[in-house]
């Protein structure tokens, strides 16, 4: 727990602070860590990579894009999740059965698979949108949007894998809530507020969905390690976050790819792969314990 | 029975047309089309190519005619591997995939089941928390972490297994098929040891172990065969995530295998290709996921099967 917080601070303050000459390209390329730079004299402590720029540096700037795309993705899986959920939970019937029939069957194929190539086929597209949203904006003097746009063009892939991934992690969510509002549904205070002339609509605002907070929670922060393995698959084989924004995983297959037997470059694949080790731990550790302390049931 | 079987094969037909549909309108969507090169060849050339590769004409015609030639078993040609039929390109590297694929779910499926039994049976002993502490471990960890750390060790510091490679026997299997078999191995261990430990609470272990039956006769006869049941329904998904998970683990250990078809009529817009391994991919899983149904219900004979309900797919 105490690892994630100490991380996720680093990530948001501290690259920042790391001298112009340690982030930019540079002759010293491959030192082992707890060397220090030609020029300045500035420690590496993790070492360099190829370009000879910091690898902590870049450690931490890929927690940062990996952690994000985390929580954004699993933030998408819950909004989905939660709605088709309490939709079959609460309307019941047929169309609940369909509905988690679809949910079998999305779960018997390989989602990831699916998300590579709509990332391959809509990526571009969503740049040329943004691109055309942009000047679109500008002809039409609205600066804010204009800024707007300019700013998220260059992580328009970052913004299609939160999407993409967030619409395949949802199902289990789906399922869980689903659950949950079918017991809920039959609690005495919700046939109470029913029975005072509450609207459906009333009714899940305002009590079923309270009550569904706790589960919601736990299986974010549980979400949220799904996602970021899922980017970093993605990642690793080149099909994710691409350059010159890095994330855990496409560092890790920076690292993977200058593995030898001659000269070994440890370092590279080492960092990222205990930086995201931990992060991955402490959340599952963080969700179970959430569950065992919620849920009395062991499912 | 027979109705039931043919419901599900029904909709397996179901899945797959919407599978074939949905990979075929990304595929045609892919910016830029599979024959764009450095070079922009002349209206006419581009023409030609296309009439040839049956891509001319409406989105609409291109997919009904492609899911003709389906219907008939062709799976037409590659754009990039000229002159290959996309069944040879399928042929040829299928095989290996489905070797490690299989060595991997025997490896995860036997592992799991006898770790998890072992655990539960030493409940709150250090085997038993050694082994979860190693499960939770094995779960967060992902492919592309223990792999190459597998490598390191074993490849580079020791320098008892090959780096990577394919047919070399059974020493280029090892590390390729631990690191895949690794996770799902902790996963059913974690399950097995929950249902062990439900199971071994019940009335009847009770009578046998009253009856002066040994600890391991109890555990092996008579409960082992109730816990299996939901590691049972775990083996559809367990396939799916072996054969996305053989994908990462193909491209580590430089093996030629199905996965690295994929990615690469990904990445070159080999539209066909893609579309045919997609199809082979679903078919294998949704008749594999039909197969468990049936040995589940084969296991344990209070589930009846009806109708397009059923646990597990």
């Amino acid at each position: 727990m105490w690892i994630l917080g100490v991380m996720v601070l680093a990530a948001i303050f501290l690259p920042p602070f790391f001298p112009e000459a340690a982030t930019q390209p540079s002759e010293d390329t491959y030192l082992p860590p707890f060397s220090s730079a030609s020029e300045s004299g500035f420690l590496y402590l993790f070492g360099t990579d190829i370009n000879g720029t910091d690898l902590l540096h870049s450690v931490l700037t890929g927690a940062r894009v990996s952690l994000f795309v985390g929580l954004a993705g699993a933030v998408v899986a819950l909004f989905v999740g939660t709605a088709y959920g309490t939709i079959a939970g609460f309307v019941g019937g047929r169309l609940e059965s369909l509905m988690m029939r679809l949910v079998d069957v999305l779960y018997s194929i390989p989602r990831v698979l699916f998300i590579m190539i709509f990332i391959a086929a809509f990526d571009s597209r969503l740049k040329a949108m943004l691109d055309a949203g942009r000047h679109w904006a500008s002809d039409s003097g609205a600066t804010v949007i204009h800024d707007l746009l300019d700013a998220a063009i260059p992580y328009s892939r970052i913004l299609i894998l939160i999407i993409s991934l967030g619409l395949i992690e949802w199902l289990t969510m789906a399922r869980i809530v689903r659950g949950q509002v079918l017991v809920l549904r039959e609690q005495q205070f919700v046939t109470a507020s029913r029975a005072l002339g509450q609207e459906p609509r009333g009714i899940v605002l305002k009590h079923i969905l309270p009550n569904l907070a706790g589960i919601i929670l736990t299986y974010l922060t549980l979400t949220i390690p799904a996602v970021i393995l899922d980017e970093s698959f993605l990642s690793f084989l080149g099909l994710g976050i691409s350059d010159p924004a890095s994330s855990w995983g496409s560092l890790l297959r920076d690292g993977a790819q200058v593995i030898n037997p001659l000269r070994s470059q440890w370092w590279l694949l080492f960092f990222p792969a205990l930086f995201m080790s931990l992060a991955l731990l402490a959340l599952n550790f963080l969700g179970d314990g959430l569950r065992d302390a919620l849920d009395t049931r062991i499912d | 029975m027979l109705t039931y079987l043919a419901k599900r094969l029904l909709g397996l037909l179901v899945v797959l047309f919407a599978v074939v549909s949905i990979t075929f309108l990304l595929a045609r969507l892919q910016p830029g089309g599979p024959f764009d090169s450095d070079k922009e060849p002349p209206a006419f050339v581009k023409e030609e190519l296309l009439k040839r590769y049956d891509l001319d004409g409406s989105l609409w015609s291109q997919y009904t005619r492609y899911l003709g030639d389906l219907a008939n078993g062709d799976l037409r040609v590659s754009f990039r591997y000229r002159n290959w039929s996309v069944k040879e390109v399928i042929a040829q590297q299928l095989p290996v995939s489905l070797q490690l694929g299989g060595i991997s779910f025997v490896l995860a499926t036997i592992g799991g089941v006898a770790l998890g039994a072992l655990a539960a049976m030493r409940r709150d002993t250090w085997t038993d928390r050694g082994a979860m502490l190693a499960a939770v471990l094995a779960i967060s960890l992902p492919s592309f972490i223990t792999g190459p750390l597998l490598i390191g060790v074993f490849s580079l510091w020791l320098g008892w297994l090959p780096v990577g490679g394919w047919g070399g026997g059974w020493r280029t299997v090892i590390l390729p098929a631990l690191c895949l078999a690794a996770p799902y191995t902790a996963y059913i261990a974690r399950l097995m040891r929950n249902s062990m430990l439900e199971v071994l609470g019940a009335d009847y272990i009770r009578t046998a172990k009253a009856k002066g039956l040994s600890p391991w006769s109890v555990g092996g006869k008579h409960a082992l065969k109730v816990a299996l049941l939901p590691v049972v329904t775990f083996l559809g998904p367990l396939a799916a995530h072996l054969l996305t998970g053989s994908i990462i683990v193909e491209s580590i250990f430089s093996i030629p295998g199905a996965g690295s078809i994929f990615v690469n009529s990904i990445q070159n817009r080999d539209g066909f290709l893609l579309c045919g391994v997609v199809i082979v991919y679903c078919t294998l899983l949704v008749l594999f996921n039909l197969l468990v149904d049936l040995l589940y219900c084969l296991l344990d004979p209070r589930i009846k099967l009806q109708g397009g309900e059923s646990n597990g797919s």
